[in-house]
């Protein structure tokens, strides 16, 4: 049955054979070597530099760095192979996940179908120009990627997962309901990446302490963190948790954002819908007595702050973009610890020891929060994602003692 | 090429600039050198050397001069 799907890279006839492609070994020489090239692109031509998204993973894929990660999998690389076709669903709200899923299951040695979002991206269209560019020296990759869109479409969505050995869901919960809904073969199972959660943490009293260069060299870290995606990535921080007495924090906090209302008012341009999108959501919030605002705070609906009375109750599916966060104070970190939720996926901390941290939260034996990263760090491209290693998910052992 | 002309050019080519430029050069003292292009250098310093580039040496080459002295204590390139 041949479907209508729009092909970005990739044909039907590549589509129809994908389950006979030979598996490859994790981290292959054919793999790597591919990757490098295609780092080697996207850093080569300076049209593309401002993407720092597509920046940041041709700098995550160069050679030193593949390298470096393979080595974590020393052990493996003899005898752990792909383990089938792989079939990604990815998001609209990040431009480049879909290149992230796609890399991943690669290394791991599989075929993949990436279904894109409708949503036209510039960095989509660099991707499949590097792609055709690299197809004629790397002739076997049309194989192993076919990149395709088509509009929500149980019938096309049925025949994919119908040749798939694992199906990566990015999306919200709603869509990945949908999704789930539509059969796998016998021997398959589904990989999902929902809504995620993220915090930062701030010791007041350190941050009070650092010099105005380093203040400032935080506010550019956070705005990486934030603003850079709209607030759009699960890893972008929605609420800042404030670590002090109540003086010390408040004074932090007025020198935090406006520092980071500096940085903003340099590089970001925000638009009327956003801001009337924020203002809904704090309304909505203060009639649902979850907190107070200051408009007074508001540095030109630039950054809007609410001050939420309690991290338990938030309602973390509201959570809002384009500068819109939520100040909670603590005085010991506990507080922190026993309001942990399974949604809570990157802790972004200044001036707290990572490890504490991490202690602290295996002694609770708590399910949510996967990551513990420094402020500027949470957009870090890496092989392990929510708390699983793709590598080790993706592959196989084959045992031959 | 010998080390100290594979040098330049990774300048040259990653930050798109000229020979001439490379005097006294400083991280963020040009557009070009920002921190898309810092990362573009590094790539390159990496694949003309064969090197895989420590995160702290990455932060710390911060300028044309700096980033010698790096390459011949860290790295056993003579220069």
């Amino acid at each position: 049955m041949q479907q209508n799907f729009s092909y970005l890279f990739g044909s039907y006839e590549c589509l129809n054979n994908i389950q006979n492609v030979p598996k490859l070994p994790i981290f292959s020489d054919i793999i790597c070597d591919f990757l490098n090239d295609f780092s080697k692109e996207l850093m080569k031509d300076t049209r593309y530099r401002a993407f720092q998204d597509l920046m940041a993973y041709a700098y995550w894929i160069r050679k030193s760095s593949v390298e470096s990660m393979k080595k974590n999998y020393q052990h493996d690389l003899i005898n752990r192979l792909g383990i089938g076709t792989i079939f990604h669903i990815t998001p609209s709200n990040v431009p480049i996940q879909f290149l992230y899923s796609l890399t991943v299951s690669l290394l791991s040695g599989n075929p993949n179908v990436v279904k894109l979002s409708n949503k036209k991206f510039d960095q989509v269209s660099i991707v499949v120009d590097i792609l055709n560019i690299l197809s004629k020296k790397y002739s076997f990759i049309k194989n192993y990627i076919i990149l395709l869109r088509y509009d929500h479409d149980d019938d096309k969505t049925t025949f994919l997962s119908s040749k798939c050995r694992i199906r990566i869901i990015w999306g919200s919960d709603n869509t990945i309901r949908q999704i789930k809904r539509i059969e796998l073969p016998v021997r398959s199972r589904d990989m999902i990446f929902s809504d995620r959660f993220s915090l930062c943490l701030i010791d007041s009293n350190y941050y009070l302490s650092l010099n105005e260069d380093n203040k400032k060299d935080l506010a550019n870290k956070y705005y990486i963190d934030t603003y850079y995606t709209d607030q759009n990535a699960c890893s972008s921080p929605r609420v800042n948790v404030w670590f002090g007495d109540s003086e010390q924090s408040n004074k932090a906090k007025k020198e935090f954002y406006f520092k980071l209302n500096e940085k903003v008012m340099d590089s970001y341009e925000i638009n009327e819908i956003s801001v009337v999108d924020k203002y809904s959501k704090l309304v909505q919030f203060s009639c649902m007595n979850l907190g107070t605002y200051d408009a007074d705070n508001s540095y030109n609906n630039i950054i809007n702050v609410m001050n939420i009375k309690s991290l338990e109750n938030f309602p973390f599916n509201m959570k809002g973009n384009s500068g819109l966060f939520y100040d909670y104070d603590i005085t010991d970190i506990n507080q922190l610890i026993s309001a942990i939720r399974e949604e809570w996926q990157t802790i972004a901390v200044c001036g707290i020891n990572k490890e504490y941290l991490l202690n602290k939260i295996i002694e609770r034996g708590v399910t949510g929060c996967d990551r513990i990263v420094d402020i500027g760090k949470t957009m870090n491209l890496s092989l392990v994602w929510d708390g699983l290693d793709f590598i080790l998910q993706l592959s196989k052992i084959i045992e031959y003692k | 090429m010998n080390n100290n002309e594979k040098y330049e050019n990774a300048f040259i080519e990653s930050l798109g600039i000229s020979k001439d430029q490379l005097n006294n050069l400083e991280y963020q003292a040009i557009p070009e050198w920002d921190s898309v292009g810092h990362m573009s250098l590094i790539a390159a310093l990496e694949d003309s050397f064969d090197i895989m580039m420590d995160t702290d040496d990455v932060i710390d080459l911060s300028s044309f001069d700096k980033g010698k002295e790096i390459l011949s204590e860290n790295y056993e390139i003579n220069f």
